[in-house]
């Protein structure tokens, strides 16, 4: 359940959206390790407006950091595959 | 039982958030999507050339565009499912939130039309297989999600507006996680 202002929702949602801006261009113009970090960095920040603002779980510690620890351990995932595409073909 | 206790049990039946078996629910679905998504990475570390090749057909520009419709719609439900908003807000909102996740749906098979020919391709390995399977699992989540959304802006309560609307911002969740690994890295 959302706990914040239309004001402070629609804040996160113009954050959220630069984000994701800001996650192509990244993959576009940035090099192959440094932008790979830097999208799933991106994300794990619109991963936890998401959790904090839209689903209002700033006051259930437990739940907002078990949904933020799922998304954490599919990008850690997504970054080791990175390197690891990276070293197969170094 | 008499109108009296009828009348107790659906206001009991209130959701919020800490309620047990919606975040059974919720789990269920993160674990579905979290095996499909790890199956995804493992075929991309032992096809990287195929995964490689195949991504460069892929839509970036629009898939980018309907995470901003994703999010769009995102925002609407979470003005819904405020406190503070009053029934029609909450209708309103619950409506607008459907709106953007059936455009959701028209943009990603707009995309779907430019890349079904290369599933099936010996060339990308099993990269357009999963790829169909894992966003067509979401896409069909998000189609749902929408229809119900929309029955719920007709027959609004609190109760419901929670529970559809925490469902919703899970398939955002999902697809936050999902767009990296499947498009950009």
């Amino acid at each position: 359940m959302a706990d914040g202002s239309s004001r402070r929702l629609a804040r996160s949602w113009l954050i959220l959206l630069a984000l994701t801006g800001a996650s192509v261009l990244a993959v576009r113009f940035g090099g192959a390790a440094g932008g790979t970090a830097f999208v799933l960095g991106l994300s794990m920040l619109k991963v936890r407006l998401v959790i904090l603002d839209f689903m209002g779980l700033r006051g259930q510690a437990a739940m907002s950091r078990a949904l933020l620890g799922w998304c954490l351990v599919l990008a850690l995932g997504g970054a080791a595959k990175a390197i690891a595409v990276v070293m197969s073909a170094g | 039982m008499d109108m009296t206790v009828s009348t107790h049990v659906q206001e009991g039946e209130a959701l919020d958030v800490g309620d047990f078996l919606l975040w059974i629910l919720v789990w269920s679905e993160l674990a579905a999507f979290g095996i499909l998504l790890v199956a995804f990475m493992v075929a991309g570390i032992v096809q990287a050339d195929q995964f490689a090749a195949a991504r460069v057909h892929l839509n970036v520009p629009l898939a980018a565009l309907n995470t901003a419709v994703l999010l769009t719609s995102g925002w609407q439900a979470a003005r819904a499912a405020r406190p503070g908003a009053t029934r029609g807000q909450a209708r309103g909102a619950l409506v607008v939130a459907a709106l953007f996740g059936l455009l959701f749906v028209a943009i990603k098979l707009f995309e779907y039309s430019g890349e079904i020919g290369h599933a099936g391709d010996e060339a990308y390995g099993v990269f357009f297989e999963l790829y169909f399977l894992l966003t067509g699992f979401h896409l069909l989540h998000v189609a749902f999600g929408a229809l119900v959304l929309l029955l719920v802006s007709w027959r609004t309560s609190r109760a419901n507006v929670i529970l559809i609307t925490t469902l919703w911002h899970v398939f955002d969740l999902i697809w936050i996680v999902m767009f990296p690994l499947v498009y950009l890295v």
